[in-house]
């Protein structure tokens, strides 16, 4: 392998890697205010995300 | 209760009282131990078994075992110690023990304390059999006495805090068995090394080499005693 | 003040947009500069425009990124400064963390291959960016791990500066391992180590740290966002619901 070609992984690993990062943020930001803003009762597959921890209703301080 | 208001009983209650928890929760643990005596029936065989593996492993060539001698042990401890740790949160988990434990107004640190003596007991005495494991199995003479005490004292005291502790992060969670192993190599990295080289350095009769392995578990053995007593009030809790 | 800061996360739109093309930007200057502008090294070749990205991931994975979870997670079990937005920030920029922490450690690895003619070694600190990226994913799986979000964050937090705590002592005792062997490695060719950084490319290295700096800021604005969304419109019944029956379960089924 050139030095080239190890410079071309590095650089497109790291565009996919925050690329597909960034779209899924932003996808997943634009599908939760949708929902905010309109339909509460419509659950897509992604709607409950197991991921982060959601709060019940009062536990806020 | 809040960590807080829990210091301050203990506190009211005067500084032994956290002291009488330890010890009563530790008796109780080592109670449970010794009536199930999992520890003997299961995890010393396992112990054992795994010594054994790593000589097939290691093409058992005489040599190659007795040098990789401190390491393998060490290795073999944190398997056990794994097990241990795991079994220490099996028996409040499974008949809502563990509230009655949170409701019983023992104090949080000396909860802490209590299971995590519990589990240098159960350890030490498995050392004690490893070591005669290794002297038999891999051709090892002991040597270096007061260095090797003195690092499975500190060793086995700072595995077991880091683990009661992530232990009681895990507990109850259906993820426990995944989920401990991951959260607590980061921190046994450390004490594995450094009880290995110490070890080595004891075994191969250079002790002076080991000495300042020691130190650093002593270090990392206070940090996480002082981090265990000061969490798990915290980890403890319920909201 | 607590329910106002969290709310405050919805405002600052515009901030943020124009945060989003100055990051754009000072990326494209940084593309340029490095695979264009900037000279190849005398030793390493053009290998050392990796440096350019793993340089700035490495300090945002390291420092910036854990650095932030530490403090938020001390905020956040701190009684007087206790807030669902710490433990949001916490979370986000520990997952932000991870993906910067992974590419630190493989263009690092891409690297070193043509450089030290390795894949990986086990020097201090490579050694311990390996450990602190296991305590990384131990963080988030514990985040992941369902239940009262309370006692979730609450835990979450303890482990993240137990984290912080144990880098020191991972670090340390790596030192000291390394330090007792002879180093008759490629490591101690100092010439690979410090490379000739001449104007230009200490310039790029500049500009590429501040590039992925705001990245960094940007993507923490949309993912605590993305928290706060999640945390209000996300499932909340369902995520109620899901701890009651579980708790059900356990009592009815000795799980």
């Amino acid at each position: 392998m050139t030095h080239a070609a190890y410079v071309a992984a590095g650089y497109g690993l790291t565009a996919g890697a925050v690329g597909a990062y960034v779209i899924w943020v932003l996808r997943r930001e634009r599908v939760l205010s949708a929902r905010m803003g309109g339909n509460a009762a419509a659950a897509g597959a992604d709607s409950v995300a197991a991921r982060t921890p959601v709060d019940s209703a009062g536990a806020d301080r | 209760m809040t960590p807080s208001a829990s210091a301050k009983r203990g506190l009211a209650r005067g500084r032994r009282s956290v002291f009488r928890d330890a010890w009563l929760v530790a008796a109780k643990d080592l109670r449970v131990e010794a009536r199930s005596r999992v520890g003997m029936n299961q995890v010393v065989p396992f112990a054992l078994l795994v010594l054994v593996l790593f000589a097939f492993a290691l093409d058992s060539e005489r040599e190659v075992l007795r040098r990789a001698a401190g390491g393998l042990f060490w290795m073999t401890v944190l398997f056990a110690a794994l097990l241990t740790i795991q079994r220490s949160f099996v028996a409040e988990a499974s008949d809502g023990a563990r509230d009655g434990l949170r409701l019983s107004g023992l104090d949080a640190a000396g909860i802490f304390m209590g299971k995590a003596a519990a589990v240098v007991i159960q350890l030490m005495a498995l050392e004690v059999v490893l070591a005669a494991g290794i002297v038999v199995l891999y051709d090892v003479a002991l040597a270096g006495p007061l260095l090797l005490v003195s690092t499975a004292l500190l060793a086995t005291a700072g595995l077991s805090a880091a683990g009661i502790a992530y232990g009681m992060v895990a507990a109850g969670l259906r993820v426990r068995d995944t989920l401990l192993p991951l959260l607590v190599l980061p921190v046994l990295a450390p004490v594995l090394l450094a009880a290995a080289r110490a070890s080595d350095a004891a075994l191969a009769g250079t002790p002076a080499v080991g000495w300042p392995w020691v130190r650093l578990l002593a270090v990392f053995t206070t940090v996480y005693v002082a981090f265990g007593v000061l969490a798990f009030g915290a980890l403890l809790e319920e909201a | 003040m607590t329910r106002t800061s969290v709310e405050g996360v919805e405002r600052g739109g515009g901030m943020v947009r124009v945060l989003g093309a100055a990051t754009a930007l000072m990326m494209a200057v940084t593309v340029l500069l490095a695979l264009v502008v900037s000279p190849a090294e005398i030793n390493q070749g053009d290998s050392v425009r990796l440096l350019y990205l793993h340089v700035p991931t490495a300090w945002l994975a390291l420092y910036l990124s854990f650095g932030v979870t530490s403090l938020a997670s001390a905020l956040y079990l701190w009684p007087r400064t206790r807030s669902r937005l710490w433990d949001m920030v916490a979370g986000a920029s520990a997952e932000i963390g991870v993906l910067f922490l992974g590419l630190t450690l493989a263009v690092g690895s891409i690297w070193g291959r043509p450089t030290w003619g390795v894949w990986w070694t086990w020097d201090p600190r490579l050694t311990t960016t390996a450990v602190l990226m296991v305590a990384y994913l131990g963080y988030l799986a514990v985040r992941t791990v369902p239940g009262d979000p309370e006692v979730t964050a609450r835990r979450a937090a303890v482990v993240a500066l137990a984290a912080f705590v144990d880098v020191p002592l991972i670090h340390q005792s790596v030192e000291w391992w390394r330090s007792q062997h002879q180093p008759a490695s490629i490591l101690d060719d100092s010439r690979l180590l410090d490379p000739q950084i001449t104007g230009l490319m200490g310039l790029t290295l500049l500009v590429s740290v501040v590039a992925f700096t705001l990245l960094y800021a940007w993507l923490m604005c949309h993912r605590v966002r993305v928290a706060n969304l999640e945390r209000t419109a996300g499932g909340e019944d369902l995520a109620r619901a899901m701890v009651e029956r579980h708790a059900e379960a356990e009592t009815a089924g000795r799980l």
